[in-house]
């Protein structure tokens, strides 16, 4: 460490003597590229943020003297430099990253098209986790985990005032009305502007996207009849007041949970691990039951995941994918990532036993049951596209509005469009009506 | 000599615990909060203590990630630290030397220094990032201090402190006793400078220690991070992980001791040390 | 920027003589000006070089070249066309109007207390409000959030139990209450400038003023307050680049509120132009038309106040 440094500073000063010296340090290049890829272990290196995955890459070292993987945790805004690092050529080897931000890289070429190498692992995944990492024809990412949605509801609540669990929105909306009249300080759930997962999942649900590709364009339906169908459902909820507005993982909202004024959650198979941990005294009050449907037939909807993406420029692509391939579909890497926390994409990962487990906070049931149903159920249909995290964000000021009685959610939904499509044609992209 | 009235006494009184509420409820509120568990933090009222769980709080804050709270406090001692002393040190010679030099090019970095303080952070992040790249020295804690270490308006404080605390006369004598340039600044300038150097250090000390942009950029090893980065990526990842929240509140709470020492520890040099050096005026 | 007296650098004809006076600035300024150069002019340059060019795509924009063209203002003309970018500046403005003064106000009345003889306890009450500014940004604003929110706040909770609804997070109310952040964090070291200012102030000013019978008060505005103006006139300077660059709070505060929208400052839209929409080129033209704004501004309020005191003297 100590050379590194020091040999790095003479490199600094030598900036100092001048302009012409500046110039061939810039050109000089990273010293570690020199050594020759066929000569002894290769040395990837790994950013994630799944908990565990230490002990993963651990035990990959040990079985793969070969390939030595070296792991960087990221937290908070640590994804946002990932754009510079690859930029710059200092990216990692194999990154864990949103699903919804793989389109906005592969335009700026980031990332390592994986279709020769993973083509065919299609059916090792959901249907739905695939269809969101192929674009075009093409792979870019392999799905690491997923959001498929259950409805996590008080069982107390519903008891006490004799209201069904509600199997379809209508049924839902039915059943946020009884719970209002019983208790008019009670809600069926809320409502918050800056969580566009909600929304995101619903769609996704309805078989929208607010993307797609028609050729040589993109399409924008961010106010088709798939969204349209969920924004009349949240616009009675809203105008009957039968939902709260609260922002999501605020402390308001934990403290509304907390004091048992939400019925409901319907989120994704993520989520139960932090509802415990956060509203501790209302364990054994919860149950899972699966997403109320929109016209009756079983679907379930996706918050959307996480996948692992190797970098474009990565020298070892070949060794980063077998990591990947392990991490990902193998049963002791499935391993690792469910007792991190998350919900695998892997079918694999779906009947591991890891994942079955008696949840006390859940009144002993295992609730993941549940949640591995509604992986296999949620439609193939949603892609994201280039600017998906800049609709996301439009989305939440638009909700505002639609919180504050300014717009309706069509209103809403019809704007975010017009900003989604100027997005895309802003950054010279074609887009089709 | 007489006092003040007792009704200024009492005003003034007033006007202090007013103050002192202020300032003083959110960290109090910070205090009792950190002795909280997750669940109690969200279904407990907020100005008063439940389960005293703060010793777990603790114990659980150090064994995060293997302990790696305490590595960015480390973190953040070092680059405060080291780079405030430097920061000063940089400040104090480039200030006197503009206040007690007349040579070619002094109001141009004179502009620039002034000019510079006006330049968004945002401007300069991205470029920077790319600048270290290039020279090897992104992720390392060189490639944070060195950057940090610009420090315009502690420049700034050097020159207005040379101007009133070092008498040009005193160097013209340093001279004609045969002393170098080198000389005069190290053996009588730096002395009558100290006072002001040590403001400069306050500044540079708490601003290196809030600096937060350039090393989250810089930095992709949780391992050389500071505190800040390192707590505020805690706090974003709380939404997703279970019991961060907690640790980001007894880590702020941890985080703020050093400053309260270095200002305690500072604050009786550098008032009396300002009164002094306001004498000579 | 003195305080008070003007002496004269030394630079006499007799100093340019002997070879190390020559030399001597220079070398002491090496360090500062290398790091200067490297670490900030560069910087500046590259963004300046970026903004002037755009990415070239087409289609789907998969498998492009992705090659930057020069669009000459191009960038500039889409940032100063964008009405939520634009509309930010009013919204700082406005902001600054209001946090600057009450938040120098309370600097300097903290400053003349703790100059005068008024108050005991002077160390404990000037560590309490220099505390506030040792806190991070980002975690002071949590901490706030967490006395703003409905359900969680003892604050909002003492105000409803007496008869007062509060809703600090109100499209209406959110910009103050981020105001209130930045003033409970920044008047601390405000204060300490202002304060080391008056320490420097000779004492037997004040004696002559109590012989003539002045009071506290009076001392304090007419004898202190004017001796102190160049420390207040650069806090103002600072507050008001500082307004303008506004992000850390807003930015947490958006987590806790949609209120607060993605482009709520114009810091806020630089983010969201290079970190959400992988737009460095657009990102730059906003960074450096705000570098620009700050820019004239800051010489506008030195004009200005410059006139005023040549006014008064």
């Amino acid at each position: 460490m100590a050379r590194k440094l020091k040999s790095r500073l003479t490199t600094a000063l030598a900036l100092a003597t001048g302009p012409v010296l500046f110039l061939a340090a810039c050109g000089g290049g990273d010293d570690d590229s020199g050594a020759a890829a066929n000569e002894g272990p290769v040395t990837i290196e790994f950013w994630g943020w799944v908990p565990g995955l230490e002990e993963a890459v651990a035990q990959w070292n040990e079985e793969n003297p070969d390939v030595q993987v070296e792991f960087f945790r990221m937290t908070g805004d640590d994804g946002d430099k990932i754009p510079a690092a690859i930029d710059a050529g200092t990216a990692p080897d194999v990154v864990q990253m949103s699903v919804h931000s793989i389109p906005g890289h592969i335009v700026n070429n980031r990332l390592t098209e994986l279709t020769d190498i993973a083509g065919d692992w299609e059916d090792r995944f959901t249907p739905s986790s695939w269809g969101s990492v192929v674009f075009d024809g093409a792979l870019y990412a392999i799905p690491q985990d997923s959001g498929p949605t259950g409805l996590m509801y008080r069982t107390d609540i519903f008891a006490q005032h004799g209201v069904e669990v509600p199997t379809t929105w209508t049924e839902f909306v039915e059943a946020g009305r009884a719970l209002k009249a019983a208790d008019p300080a009670l809600t069926i759930a809320q409502f918050s502007p800056n969580e566009t997962g909600f929304w995101i999942q619903s769609v996704w649900q309805n078989g929208g996207s607010w993307n797609g590709i028609d050729g040589d364009a993109w399409t924008v339906n961010v106010a088709d009849e798939h969204s349209l169908e969920v924004a009349e459902v949240w616009q009675t909820l809203l105008d009957e007041e039968l939902v709260t507005t609260v922002e999501m993982w605020t402390p308001e909202y934990w403290a509304a949970i907390n004091a048992g004024t939400i019925a409901t959650v319907n989120y994704a198979a993520w989520f139960p691990v932090l509802l415990e941990e956060s509203a501790g005294a209302t364990a054994g009050n919860w149950a899972v039951a699966p997403s109320p449907t929109f016209d009756g037939e079983e679907s379930a909807g996706d918050t959307g995941g996480s996948v692992n993406v190797i970098p474009a420029g990565t020298e070892h692509v070949e060794q980063a994918a077998a990591f990947v391939e392990w991490l990902n579909t193998s049963d002791e890497g499935l391993e690792h990532l469910i007792n991190g926390g998350i919900f695998p994409s892997a079918v694999a990962g779906l009947e591991h036993e890891a994942l079955m487990v008696e949840e006390p906070f859940f009144g002993g049931q295992v609730i993941n049951e549940v949640f591995a149903d509604a992986a296999l159920q949620v439609p193939a249909t949603w892609v994201d596209g280039p600017t998906f995290e800049l609709t996301q964000n439009a989305l939440k000021d638009e909700f505002a509005q639609v919180a504050n009685g300014r717009k309706t959610f069509a209103q809403a939904l019809a704007d975010l469009e017009s900003r989604t499509v100027a997005d895309l044609t802003g950054m010279g992209l074609s887009v089709s009506e | 000599m007489t006092g003040p009235s007792r009704r200024a006494r009492l005003l003034g009184w007033l006007f202090m615990i007013a103050v002192g509420l202020y300032f003083l409820a959110p960290v109090y509120w910070l205090i009792v909060a950190s002795t909280k568990s997750t669940s109690d933090l969200f279904s407990t009222p907020g100005f008063w203590f439940a389960d005293f769980n703060l010793w777990q709080n603790l114990v659980d804050l150090s064994q995060r990630d293997g302990g790696i709270f305490w590595r960015w406090m480390l973190n953040s001692v070092i680059y405060s630290g080291l780079g405030s002393v430097l920061m000063t040190f940089i400040s104090v010679i480039s200030g006197y030397a503009l206040a007690m030099y007349e040579f070619r090019g002094r109001r141009i970095v004179l502009a620039a220094v002034i000019g510079s303080m006006l330049v968004p952070q945002t401007v300069l992040a991205q470029p920077t990032y790319t600048l270290l790249v290039e020279i090897g020295l992104s992720n390392t804690m060189l490639g944070v201090l060195l950057p940090s270490l610009v420090y315009p308006f502690g420049v700034m404080l050097g020159f207005v402190y040379a101007r009133s605390s070092v008498p040009p006369e005193l160097l013209e004598a340093a001279r004609m006793d045969g002393a170098s340039e080198w000389r005069a600044f190290f053996s009588i300038a730096l002395k009558l400078l100290s006072p002001g150097s040590v403001t400069i250090l306050l500044f540079a000390f708490i601003g290196s220690w809030n600096n937060f942009m350039l090393p989250l950029l810089v930095l992709s090893d949780p391992r050389l991070q500071p505190v800040t980065v390192g707590l505020s990526g805690w706090s974003q990842a709380a939404i997703t992980i279970p019991g961060l929240q907690t640790l980001v509140i007894v880590g702020a709470l941890v985080s703020i001791v050093p400053i309260v020492v270095v200002f305690v520890s500072l604050q009786r040099y550098w008032r009396s040390g300002l009164a002094a050096g306001g004498l000579k005026l | 920027m003195s305080t008070g007296t003007s002496v004269r650098p030394a630079g006499s004809r007799r100093a340019l003589r002997s070879g190390g006076i020559r030399w001597a600035p220079y070398v002491f300024l090496t360090p500062f000006v290398l790091l200067f150069l490297v670490f900030l002019v560069a910087p500046i340059v590259t963004a300046l070089y970026t903004s002037f060019f755009a990415v070239e795509r087409s289609g789907l924009g998969f498998g492009n070249a992705n090659e930057s063209v020069f669009v000459g203002f191009d960038n500039y003309v889409r940032a100063l066309s964008d009405s939520g970018f634009v509309s930010s500046f009013g919204r700082v403005l406005l902001f600054g109007v209001v946090q600057v003064p009450v938040m120098l106000a309370l600097s300097i009345a903290l400053a003349l207390v703790f100059d005068s003889a008024v108050v005991r306890w002077k160390r404990f009450f000037q560590l309490s409000v220099f505390i506030p500014y040792a806190v991070p940004a980002v975690v002071a604003t949590l901490l706030w959030g967490f006395l703003y929110q409905p359900r969680v706040s003892p604050i909002v909770e003492l105000l409803e139990s007496l008869g007062v609804s509060a809703n600090f997070l109100a499209p209406g109310t959110v910009l103050w209450s981020i105001a209130n952040v930045t003033i409970w964090s920044v008047t601390g070291v405000n204060m300490i400038i202002i304060f080391a200012a008056l320490q420097t102030v000779p004492r037997d000013m004040y004696e002559a003023a109590r012989l003539d019978g002045a009071g506290e008060l009076r001392m304090a505005l007419q004898i202190k307050l004017p001796m102190v103006l160049p420390a207040i006139f650069l806090t103002t300077l600072f507050s008001i680049i500082g307004t303008l660059q506004l992000f850390n709070e807003p930015m947490t505060l958006r987590s806790i509120t949609s209120n607060v929208t993605g482009d709520y400052t114009p810091n806020m839209s630089v983010f969201t132009a290079t970190t959400l929409g992988g737009n460095i080129n657009l990102g730059s033209a906003m960074a450096i038309i705000l570098g620009l704004v700050t820019f004239g501004l800051s010489i506008l309020v030195s004009v200005v106040s410059n006139r005023r005191r040549g006014a008064t003297r």
